[in-house]
């Protein structure tokens, strides 16, 4: 419903006291009409949605824009100083007022910063490839999974930072239910031929795993990426995080959300802002961020190819299956390992060339020749 | 819903990406348990996201030119590091084209490897403390990484840098009444010490609450110990005031005049000024024939001292000995390489690590003498066996030279424990852009065996002959011939591990050959002529290294000892010299293997080596080297 025909359905004591906090000007005694069209005008006037904003108080701002931008609020009770501005009816923000609105004070919520450094995020799909590498590399691994201390101590042995007990298990009962690992008698054993298979199904892989993980077993972090992906329009915004920060069951879900490596977080001047991260936004458009068309694979004339923290997980899948990795990081480096390269299959080979040939900055001739 | 986004598309044709970008759209029905993947013609998929989003997955599809592409690879590879928390630091090496920024960081981080494109330096806690013993501070060290650095430098990174630049001067090890004593600055330092099984199993007093006694000869053990523990002791224990040698530099030798190069004064500098307030000792890293041997000449001469010098094996030492008697004025019998039967010490001695560790009672005699400087050559060896018994020789100074001390089994760092702080390093890519050294490409040319050697390959599986086989391999000589014939190919050396090989080249090709260090008048003619630019041809054998040919613009290998990388860095030093001319600043290094044999595998090592040095390989086949598809 429109603004107008908000106002129409209001008595005219009503509708004088929005006139008179909107501070319009009126003759002697406004007619109802008079009022319905002054208010209709006023609120609808792009130049006027910042003289409200900047007389309603803090949380009645936070407010208003985790209605405007995440289409939910728990601050129900700050929104009754929003409603004596005549920007809510019944709980509701009328449709044409609140597209103005939107369009209007998404300066105060988006933001871009130019000189950022990113910060380094191990994504739960990255961390997933190692832990499935490792498993696939064992004959069998002695493990019950729901022992705390025996999946501590597994923690240890994968080494990953950012790794806990909670993620492990997720990941580990992910793969069981694909039946990538049996799990017998606290014997955990890798299917290998299902394992390679997996890796190579990308990105259904990176779909699947993302669906089982957050969206069953997180709906905050689900709810926070699909509300971060409407109003994330360039890759480049951040946003006002405190607004986003009563989605999900709790307070902690943002934080919770960036140890997925799918939001990136950051305290600049006293704001608390946030963005999707290249995967995140993948995950979230369902198109591939612009970055990732890049050539952002570097491969060194000693056999290692070092991938960007922030690159296509496409590459960091195809080189966990190949490679060996030997640090994580800015970079996840790998050993593309000389001597193992020249005993794959020629259609490995070409695709391993095809990879580097598509995804590396540059090729040492070396390098492509031994490929050759 | 999946195949009306499909119509969709498809009756806009001008919305899907061009087919010879290969787009690819993947179906996926999010909300099923088990992922759809419907392919629907023409290589096109598509992907239903769970919060009703199209899936497009080939960044291709963004149409993006070439041009637009490289704008973006130089947006995102802007800055020259990247800095990991766990203290690797990777320079993008096409960023450094000058080599400054390397340089810089060897300052307080070692090189691991410089392969093309990636170099990795460690911001060793050895190699920050060896920066706080120059003078460098914390906000320094800091200040320029994150200048430099693609991401932002951890906190937790920055505290490890401070904390180890920091630890200098905390402890100290001196000798007191026939007993090591260990001084620290704190007791935190001491009881972290007494917490660690290995070192509380070696205390014999503690004299104060920030001090500990051990016997004198478990100073390598202790010192091993915190090299573990991430500790650093400026040791003045093995102190002695060493004999006084005259020794001078000749301004010129044979080959011409004699003065250091500027770097090479710095190493020595930098080790006469800093050394002394850490007990004497100290590390320089150069590179392969950059001249170590003549910084260690020049700081005999500046310290005037008696001097110990202890090489890796026989050749080393005669090379040394060689040196010595050519550009510095001592007597010949006031230098000797000392042997098992001939225990008699002289101003300079020269010693194999082996001959010094495997024999007590060589090691007893070195330890009694009362040296005034201790040189490690191919310091990196240091770590292997018992060769680290050697840093208990007692002397005024002590100085490690080495290549690198990246080793396999990681211990290179030890050196510095064991002997001093890194007062010195210089990058082969600084001494290049500063003209030091010619640049060297190497070439590796596979040559493919005749049909009959192969044959005869396959059928013996002893490796001594198939070796033989492959360096012998007469196809070799096509590759020769047509380098030898290419005008870019103005100064050739020809190499041979195989004599019989080089005497077959020389016969054919009636090039000069010189396969003895004992040279008669004629051959001393053809080094000459060679050497002065009348002649373009030389050949030679493994005696190679303790010839004087200089201003090789192409060297030829035609056979190999196995995987020496020894031997590889040699041949490399021939065309990488600037010799007296310095005319070229480019030089080439075509290496003939038989490809599919075992010196094929061989050379692999050598070259992997060679590869983390810096140095450049383009492999090649016979074919396309015939066709002339290097052209330098």
């Amino acid at each position: 419903m429109k603004l107008a025909q908000h106002l129409e359905k209001l008595d005219t004591k009503l509708l004088g006291s929005i006139a008179t906090k909107l501070r319009i000007k009126s003759i002697d005694i406004p007619t109802r009409s008079f009022l319905v069209f002054s208010i209709n005008n006023y609120l609808t006037d792009f130049s006027k949605t910042y003289w409200i904003y900047e007389r309603i108080g803090h949380e009645s701002r936070i407010a208003l824009l985790q209605v405007l931008y995440t289409g939910k609020t728990i601050y129900e009770k700050w929104l009754r100083e929003i409603e004596e501005y005549g920007h809510i009816y019944d709980g509701v923000i009328p449709e044409d007022l609140k597209r103005i609105l939107q369009e209007n004070l998404k300066k105060l919520v988006v933001r871009q910063l130019p000189d950022y450094r990113h910060k380094v995020l191990d994504s739960y799909f990255a961390m997933t490839l190692r832990i499935l590498k490792m498993i696939m590399l064992e004959q069998k691994i002695k493990l019950d999974i729901s022992n705390v201390k025996n999946l501590k101590k597994l923690i240890d042995k994968i080494n990953i930072r950012n790794l806990d007990v909670v993620l492990l298990k997720k990941v580990l009962e992910h793969f069981i239910a694909l039946d990538l690992m049996s799990y017998q008698n606290k014997l955990l054993i890798p299917n290998v031929i299902a394992i390679t298979e997996w890796f190579e199904s990308y990105p259904n892989n990176f779909l699947k795993f993302y669906h089982s993980i957050i969206q069953h077993t997180s709906p905050g972090i689900f709810e926070l990426l699909k509300a971060l992906g409407e109003i994330q329009e360039d890759i480049y915004d951040w946003m006002e995080a405190d607004i986003f920060s009563a989605l999900g069951r709790n307070n902690l879900t943002i934080e919770k959300c960036e140890r997925t490596g799918l939001v990136e977080t950051v305290q600049i001047s006293g704001q608390y802002l946030i963005q999707l991260t290249n995967e995140g936004w993948f995950l979230t458009k369902g198109v591939a961020p612009i970055s990732w068309s890049n050539r952002n694979l570097l491969v060194s004339a000693a056999f290692e190819a070092f991938i960007p923290h922030h690159d296509d997980p496409r590459v960091l899948n195809f080189l966990t299956l190949y490679g060996t990795i030997k640090n994580t990081g800015y970079y996840s480096v790998f050993d593309l390992e000389l001597d193992k390269l020249l005993r794959t299959s020629v259609k490995e080979k070409k695709a391993i060339r095809d990879l580097l040939e598509s995804k590396a900055r540059y090729v040492p001739e070396i390098v492509k020749y031994e490929l050759r | 819903m999946v195949i009306g986004i499909y119509h969709r598309l498809k009756s806009n044709p001008s919305r899907l990406p061009s087919h010879n970008l290969k787009c690819y759209w993947l179906c996926f029905f999010f909300q099923k348990k088990t992922p759809l993947t419907y392919g629907i013609g023409c290589k096109i998929y598509l992907i239903v996201l769970p919060f009703g989003q199209i899936l497009r997955l080939e960044p291709k599809a963004y149409n993006l030119t070439e041009n637009a592409l490289c704008e973006r690879v130089i947006e995102m590879f802007d800055k020259p590091l990247v800095v990991h928390e766990d203290r690797t630091v990777y320079l993008h090496e096409w960023l450094d084209d000058e080599g400054k920024i390397g340089q810089q960081l060897t300052d307080f981080a070692d090189i691991i490897q410089a392969p093309e494109e990636v170099f990795t330096f460690k911001l060793s806690p050895y190699a920050l403390w060896s920066a706080a013993a120059k003078g460098l501070k914390a906000d320094y060290v800091i200040d320029i990484l994150q200048s430099y650095s693609l991401n932002v430098i951890s906190e937790s990174l920055k505290g490890k840098i401070r904390c180890n630049i920091e630890e200098f001067n905390t402890i100290q090890l001196s000798q007191v009444n026939e007993k090591l004593l260990l001084q620290a600055t704190s007791q935190l330092i001491i009881d972290k010490l007494k917490n660690d099984e290995a070192v509380a199993a070696i205390i014999i007093e503690e004299p104060t609450i920030t001090s500990l006694l051990f016997d004198l000869e478990k100073r390598v053990y202790l010192k091993k110990a915190l090299f573990r523990l991430e500790l650093f002791a400026v040791d003045s224990s093995t102190q002695c005031p060493g004999e006084i040698l005259e020794l001078l530099l000749k301004n010129a030798t044979a080959s011409g005049p004699l003065e250091l190069k500027s770097y090479q004064k710095e190493a020595v500098e930098r080790f006469t000024q800093f050394s002394p307030t850490v007990g004497g000792g100290g590390v320089i890293i150069m590179p392969p024939n950059s001249g170590k041997t003549l910084v260690g000449l020049k700081l005999i001469e500046t310290l005037k001292t008696s001097t110990l010098v202890l090489v890796e094996n026989l050749g080393s030492a005669n090379s040394w000995l060689e040196e010595i008697e050519d550009k510095t004025d001592l007597a010949h019998d006031s230098v000797v390489i000392l042997f098992n039967e001939q225990l008699k010490s002289k101003p300079i001695t020269i010693c194999t690590y082996k001959n010094a560790t495997e024999n007590s009672e060589i090691l007893h005699h070195l330890q009694d003498q009362n040296w005034g400087l201790v040189i490690y050559d191919d310091a990196h060896k240091l770590p292997a066996g018992k060769y680290d018994q050697t840093t208990n020789i007692s002397s005024k100074f002590k100085v490690a030279f080495a290549s690198t001390l990246a080793r396999y089994d990681e211990k290179g760092n030890i050196v510095f424990e064991l002997v001093g702080p890194k007062w010195y390093e210089v990058l082969p890519r600084t001494l290049e852009s500063g003209g030091y050294l010619k640049a060297v490409r190497c070439v590796e040319v596979k040559v493919p065996f005749s049909e009959s050697d192969k044959e005869k390959y396959l059928n013996d599986s002893n490796a001594a002959f198939r070796r033989n086989l492959s360096n012998l391999n007469s196809r070799k000589l096509e590759a020769l011939e047509y380098i030898r014939r290419q005008s870019w190919t103005q100064q050739l050396l020809v190499v041979s591990y195989r004599d019989n090989l080089a005497a077959v080249i020389s016969k054919m090709m009636g090039i000069p050959i010189i396969k003895t260090t004992n040279l008669s008048s004629e051959q001393i003619k053809f080094i000459e002529d060679f050497n002065s630019g009348c002649s373009s041809e030389i050949l030679t054998t493994s005696v190679v290294e303790k010839l004087g040919i200089k201003d090789v613009n192409v060297l030829v290998a035609t056979s190999y000892e196995k995987g020496s990388e020894r031997e590889e860095y040699l041949r490399i030093g021939k065309v990488a010299g600037t010799g007296t001319k310095g005319a070229t600043k480019e030089g080439y290094m075509y290496s003939l293997v038989t490809s599919d044999s075992i010196e094929e595998e061989d050379y692999a090592r050598r070259r992997k080596k060679l590869i983390n040095y810096g140095y450049r390989y383009l492999p090649l086949s016979l074919n396309d080297l015939l066709q002339g598809r290097i052209v330098p």
